[in-house]
């Protein structure tokens, strides 16, 4: 290897390479003129050294004027001892140098003698003509040598690269020298891989006054495990003159300490205290979301409107957010909300609190109270701050329970010495809360208030329980069907309040009240029927005809079947200054005998017997006040807010068309399905919600939407099913679902819900098959439809739904088999116990090919149930749950779960020259596709002949060859069937994801006889 | 004996399963297990791997399941009806997994907001060397302040005695800070540990040189980019080589951290 030194030697700079190798040397910017000096080395034992003079091209020394680069080859030997300067003229020395190198000065006396090929020496470049050279060497003691080529030249300023140091993944530092002259600028200049840097490309560098010394710059932000080249550089008088190059790599380093996955951490020793929990990210959480009330059946979900899930198991009918969801309102206050519902300063910013935008015109400030209302009971709020609370303060929480507020106990997140300081979730304990009305929504409703500051929130969320449906009310007043004005007659007033027409010259468009006396039982009361349970009346009246008689309150009674009966304690929007009647408003009450509230139509004779009969039952109201009307009182319209209706029990939630549609109430009608107010998955009263039956009262047992398109309409239908009834339910909207429930099959239904899937059909362009389908088990089969007669799709697999063949499916698990579509393949799995043994079975429809095949996964590793899971980026991947408590990524390994794959085809038995003749296979070859991981496992080849159940095996061994992508293993044999040959062929992997890929079997075979 | 000549039939192997008589079906299979259909021949399925690591214990029998995503704000849940083994009770529970990738860890303080309660796990590895590198990926969904120690902290230290040490590292919503002498801290940038609404995946790495443990430092890279250097020269100790990750949640109730890996190399660089 060549080295190289550079010395300085008075005003010259010698740079001397020794050592047998090659040299590049580059002539220093400003250099015009050098000495080159080279001497050859001689092998050892080559003798004497000497000079040589005038000899051609062996050593040399002269004067050049560089011009670029030069290339020096220096032979291989020992070493220079020593080394004897001599221009002729004998101007100047250079004697020193050997000297300086470690040699010794030998002699000034020029030897003779010397050739090329005992120097090894060549030089190209350096022109010829005018050398002449004195070799270095002594009698006697030369033991050979290597060469040595010095050149002598006289720069401004000699900068040389010194390498780096401190090298780490992503840099390094620099080391130069500026070994002679001095420099106004110096640093280091590199590029990204082999190069030859200059200072336009990155560099680092200092100005001043630099002389001779050694200088470091550190460079960072460089890539990992990365060569740079680099080389340093100062700039004299304008000038740049750089150092060598040179290369260095940013280190990489391995993990030699610790390199664990998360999961690994399952290994580490657990130091949670006992109420927190660590472990894998895929583990279930410990606590369960929800316990099934004991009694319940299988569970279903739904998805739902607004980020909600449904769930129902014919006991519990459940509502889900999620983990955060919206608020249904939020109205911010200047002072606490009292029992009255009376807001100061209201401000509804419940459109801004829904969203994440952080614009002031999508903020709030919040400086005393904030009301969020909420359809499902909370236990927590959290509050995203922009601007937080400056002010040292506390946060205090209450919800309205039966008929007034009670206090929450709060965690406040948010309270960094000042409450919604930062963003934070506020937790609370309590689950308990009755929804109210408050400035126009029926809601569950969370007042927190902070007592000092205020802060601008941009968003809030809440987090609620899974927890039973509670149907709300929809927002739309019920229309009245009576109201009496009861004084000493009975006055019907219907029409009057029926609608807000109101006409100050027409007596019919208000009820008039002027001067109705104090209540008096039974008279002096306003009676208001309607067909359902309600839990707040609005009244309007006429601005100039509101009551103003001091000290008025309403009380209001409910009918319970044989007497009016007060509804508690009423929150009386109307009243102003304690005066009820005062204003135009809503008074809203929670009636807890709510289930004693009874219609009736004989409400009339059994007060007062004075008025005819409602034409049908109603529930009926009555409004009494304390004290007198005054002299002009006007109400023009009453509407009803309807009680919450006590939910069913359901056996299975469906979303179709923006709607819930919760079906089969096992506890009444089981043909019923309770259909959501559109995108409101917790309002079943109203107009926009219906109830629909399918057929007679048998039980509903699943359903499912598809899609399809008849001629240039596009439909959504629901596909309704009992255990052997299949229903459609077509129309674009309720108003058509109830006249256009038709039944497409009374003989076809489904009894195993679980199997039910739907299927976006895939075929080929052009055929017009661009349908979606629902795949299901019958009980005598598997079909298919598009929202047309059910299709049987079992033909090939008919022997499980065979009742006289021993694989049919079991009669008592019927119910019990569940299914999933893996939507990539296209397959559907089916899942069931087959035979009287109940024998596991997973069955595969691969629906784009209409062929079935079988899966089977070994000991304790059969499925039951699976799942199609997406993630976030839209990939779909098939997952499914074993009785071990394990949910396994399906198609994803080379075994199952420890279980290794065994694949196995046998062909039906065939007669290769038809059923007449007796005939011998006498080889059988097998076409199979090499993996692409060349491990080929053995095949089983088991041949069956006349019909036997037992067969013959045979071991083929497939011959590996990276050379073909086809192996072709086969086995000779004198197979003789009369007339049959059934083949069956089996191998096993626990290292392959597909480890067998046959192509073709090939047999070559004679007729042995004839019949 | 064989009295004409060989003949040959070819079964391509594109018929289908039928579970009929096999006399009727011809070169059509009797049997098909573990192999599916492509459009020219037939081949093995693939198999199966369990996800979850830890198996449901009390409610194993899973018999319904149902994944509820959400997107505002992205929420993913794998929900469960799942049967005890008698089948005689039943919950609903969730895994909120993100898959496929589920091969992070997860410490959940719940509702534990007491004192010194908190989630932890450690290791025995080789003592800290006078340099190293530590890389560590983490996620902070709820994460508290230093001041109310409802952070989650990572330690690696030596043995207690002469030249005790420890690099401590605090992740807290207010900052990322590193334990230096006498138990001071020192904050690292300027809250760059991203968490709660702002929570991501985040890369840290620590190249510490301890050659002289009172004089120790730690560069800290954040996805990389270099944060800063700054003191570690805690000179405590503990069990030699015993790396620690623990999420507190001395103050508030859930606070909760993902790790995705850990990583330690001997030497000062980005680890591979």
């Amino acid at each position: 290897m060549t080295t190289k030194t550079t010395t300085t030697y008075g005003d010259y700079i010698v740079e001397t390479f020794s050592g047998a190798g090659s040299i590049s040397w580059d002539t220093p910017t400003g250099v015009t003129s050098c000495d080159v000096l080279v001497v050859g080395g001689g092998a050892s034992g080559e003798g004497y050294p000497s000079a040589v003079y005038g000899a051609d091209g062996v050593v040399y020394e002269g004067t050049v004027s560089p011009t670029g680069s030069y290339t020096v080859t220096v032979g291989t030997g020992g070493y220079v001892y020593g080394l004897h300067y001599h221009v002729d003229g004998g101007s100047s020395s250079i004697g020193a140098l050997a000297t300086a190198s470690g040699g010794t000065y030998i002699t000034s006396t020029p030897q003779y003698g010397l050739t090329r090929s005992q120097w090894g020496v060549s030089i190209s470049g350096v022109g010829k003509g005018g050398y002449w050279v004195e070799a270095p060497g002594t009698s006697g003691w030369y033991a050979g040598s290597s060469g040595i080529v010095m050149i002598k030249y006289a720069p401004a300023v000699v900068i040389s690269t010194e390498g780096a140091d401190t090298i780490t993944s992503t840099g390094f530092t620099l080391n130069g020298n500026i070994s002679y002259g001095t420099a106004t600028v110096r640093g280091f200049c590199y590029v990204l891989g082999t190069g030859t840097p200059t200072t336009s490309d990155t560099e680092v560098h200092e100005d001043g006054t630099f002389t001779t010394g050694t200088y470091d710059e550190v460079i960072t932000g460089l890539a990992v495990g990365t060569t740079y080249s680099v080389r340093a550089y100062v700039i004299n008088d304008g000038t740049t003159y750089y150092g060598d190059t040179t290369t260095v790599t940013t280190l990489k380093l391995t993990a030699d300490l610790l390199d664990n996955d998360g999961v690994d951490l399952l290994d580490w020793t657990n130091g949670d205290t006992s109420p927190s929990v660590s472990g894998s990210e895929s583990n279930f959480e410990t606590t369960a979301l929800w316990t099934d009330t004991q009694g319940s059946g299988r569970g279903y979900f739904s998805s739902a409107p607004d980020g909600k899930v449904i769930y129902c198991n014919g006991v519990d009918s459940l509502i889900w957010g999620g983990k955060e969801m919206k608020p249904a309102a939020v109205i911010t206050s200047t002072a606490a909300v009292g029992d009255d519902g009376v807001f100061t300063g209201a401000k509804d910013v419940t459109d801004r609190m829904q969203n994440f935008k952080t614009t002031t015109e999508e903020t709030a400030t919040v400086s005393d109270t904030i009301m969020i209302g909420s359809p499902v009971k909370l236990s927590a709020v959290k509050f995203y701050v922009s601007t937080g609370n400056t002010s040292a303060s506390a946060m205090t929480g209450k919800t309205w329970v039966s008929d007034s507020w009670d206090s929450l106990t709060l965690v406040d997140n948010t309270d960094t010495g000042a409450s919604l300081a930062v963003t934070g979730w506020v937790t609370f304990d309590s689950l308990s809360a009755t929804p109210r009305y408050l400035e126009g929504y029926y809601l569950y409703w969370y007042q927190f208030h902070v007592d000092a500051g205020s802060a601008v929130i941009y968003q809030i969320n809440v987090d609620a329980p899974f927890q039973s449906i509670v149907d709300i009310w929809d927002g739309v007043y019920r229309d009245i069907s009576a109201c009496y004005k009861r004084t000493t007659a009975v006055a019907d007033n219907s029409l009057n309040v029926y609608r807000d027409d109101y006409d100050k010259d027409i007596p019919d468009t208000y009820m008039d009240l002027s001067s109705m006396s104090a209540y008096s039982s039974p008279a002096n009361t306003v009676e208001v029927g309607f067909t359902e349970k309600m839990t707040g009346l609005q009244f309007r009246l006429p601005p100039d005809y509101v009551n103003t008689t001091a000290a008025t309150s309403v009380s209001i009674d409910y009918w319970d079947g044989s007497a009016y009966a007060t509804v508690g304690t009423v929150a009386d929007g109307t009243s102003a200054g304690s005066i009820s009647l005062a204003k135009s408003g809503t008074m809203t009450w929670n009636n807890a005998n709510l289930t004693d509230e009874t219609k009736t139509n004989m409400l009339e004779s059994a007060v007062i017997g004075d008025v005819a009969n409602t034409a049908v039952p109603l529930y009926f109201y009555r409004v009494r006040f304390d004290h007198a009307m005054d002299s002009t009182v006007r109400v023009n319209y009453i509407g009803g807010i309807s009680a919450p209706k006590t939910m069913s029990y359901y056996k299975f939630p469906m979303f179709a068309q923006g709607r819930v549609l919760l079906c089969g109430d096992m506890a009444g009608d089981k043909n019923k399905i309770n259909v959501s107010a559109k995108y409101m998955p917790q309002v079943y009263n109203g107009s926009d919600s219906v109830d629909l039956y399918a057929g007679d009262d048998g039980e509903l047992s699943c359903g499912i939407e598809i899609f399809s398109q008849y001629g240039s309409n596009l439909y959504s239908l629901i596909l309704m099913f009992k255990n052997n009834e299949t229903w459609v339910i077509a129309g674009q909207d309720i108003n058509l679902w109830g006249q256009n429930t038709y039944c497409l099959s009374t003989s076809i239904g489904c009894p195993a819900p679980q199997t039910l899937a739907m299927v976006n059909l895939s075929a080929e362009p052009g055929q017009g098959i661009n349908r979606t389908l629902a795949i299901w088990q019958g009980s005598a089969g598997i079909y298919m439809s598009d929202g047309r007669a059910p299709i049987p799709i079992h033909n090939d697999i008919k022997e499980y739904f065979d009742m006289n063949d021993s694989r049919c499916i079991n009669a008592e698990e019927l119910g019990n088999s569940t299914g999933f579509m893996d939507y990539s393949k296209q397959e559907w799995h089916w899942l069931f116990l087959s035979g009287a043994d109940k024998t596991p079975k997973e069955m595969v429809y691969d629906v784009k090919r209409n062929k079935w095949y079988e899966i089977s996964r070994g000991e304790d590793a059969n499925l039951q149930c699976g799942l199609s899971i997406e993630d976030t980026e839209g990939n779909q991947y098939i997952y499914g749950f074993i009785d071990s408590g394990y949910i396994e990524r399906l198609e994803y390994g080379t075994d199952f779960d420890g279980n290794e794959i065994t694949s196995t085809f046998q062909t039906g038995d065939f007669a290769p020259l038809g059923l007449s003749y007796v005939s011998q296979l006498d080889r059988l070859k097998l076409m199979t596709v090499i993996p692409s991981s060349q491990v080929l496992s053995e095949i089983t080849c088991t041949a069956y002949t006349d019909t036997s159940i037992a067969g013959e095996g045979y071991s083929m061994i497939p011959s590996k060859n990276g050379s073909y992508r086809i192996a072709t293993p086969s086995f000779d044999g004198k197979l003789q069937g009369d007339p049959y040959h059934s083949l069956k062929f089996t191998t096993t992997t626990t290292t392959e994801t597909c480890g067998f890929k046959p192509l073709a079997v090939v047999a070559t075979y004679h007729p042995l006889t004839e019949d | 004996m064989q009295t004409t000549p060989k003949k040959h039939i070819e079964v391509p192997l594109t018929g289908k399963l039928m579970t009929g008589e096999p006399a009727t079906i011809g070169t059509n299979f009797r049997a098909l297990i573990n192999m599916r259909y492509t459009d020219s021949h037939i081949q093995s399925i693939a198999g199966m791997t369990p996800s979850n690591v830890t198996a449901l214990s009390s409610y194993p029998k899973v018999r319904n399941s149902f994944q509820f995503k959400k997107s505002q704000p992205v929420e993913n849940h794998i929900l469960v009806q799942a049967y005890n083994s008698g089948l005689t009770a039943s919950q609903i529970l969730e895994n909120t997994a993100t898959f496929p990738d589920s091969q992070r860890f997860i410490f959940n303080t719940n509702a534990s907001a007491a004192g010194d309660d908190y989630a932890s796990r450690s290791k025995v590895i080789t003592t800290p060397p006078d340099t190293f590198t530590l890389e560590i990926e983490t996620h902070f969904a709820a994460l508290g302040t230093l001041a109310n120690v409802d952070y989650a902290y990572l330690s690696y230290v030596t043995a207690t005695g002469a030249g005790a040490w420890r690099l401590g590292v605090i992740f807290a919503s207010d900052g990322l800070y590193i334990q230096k002498a006498s138990a001071a801290t020192g904050e690292v940038g300027t809250n760059i540990v991203k968490c709660n609404t702002s929570a991501q995946w985040q890369t840290w790495r620590f190249q510490v040189d301890k050659t002289t443990v009172a004089s120790a430092s730690v560069e800290v890279f954040l996805d990389n980019v270099s944060q800063g250097t700054v003191d570690c020269d805690y000179e405590t100790g503990g069990t030699a080589g015993t790396l620690t990750y623990t999420q507190y949640g001395n103050t508030t109730n859930f606070m909760s951290s993902k790790v995705g890996y850990i990583k330690v190399a001997t030497g000062l660089g980005a680890i591979l």
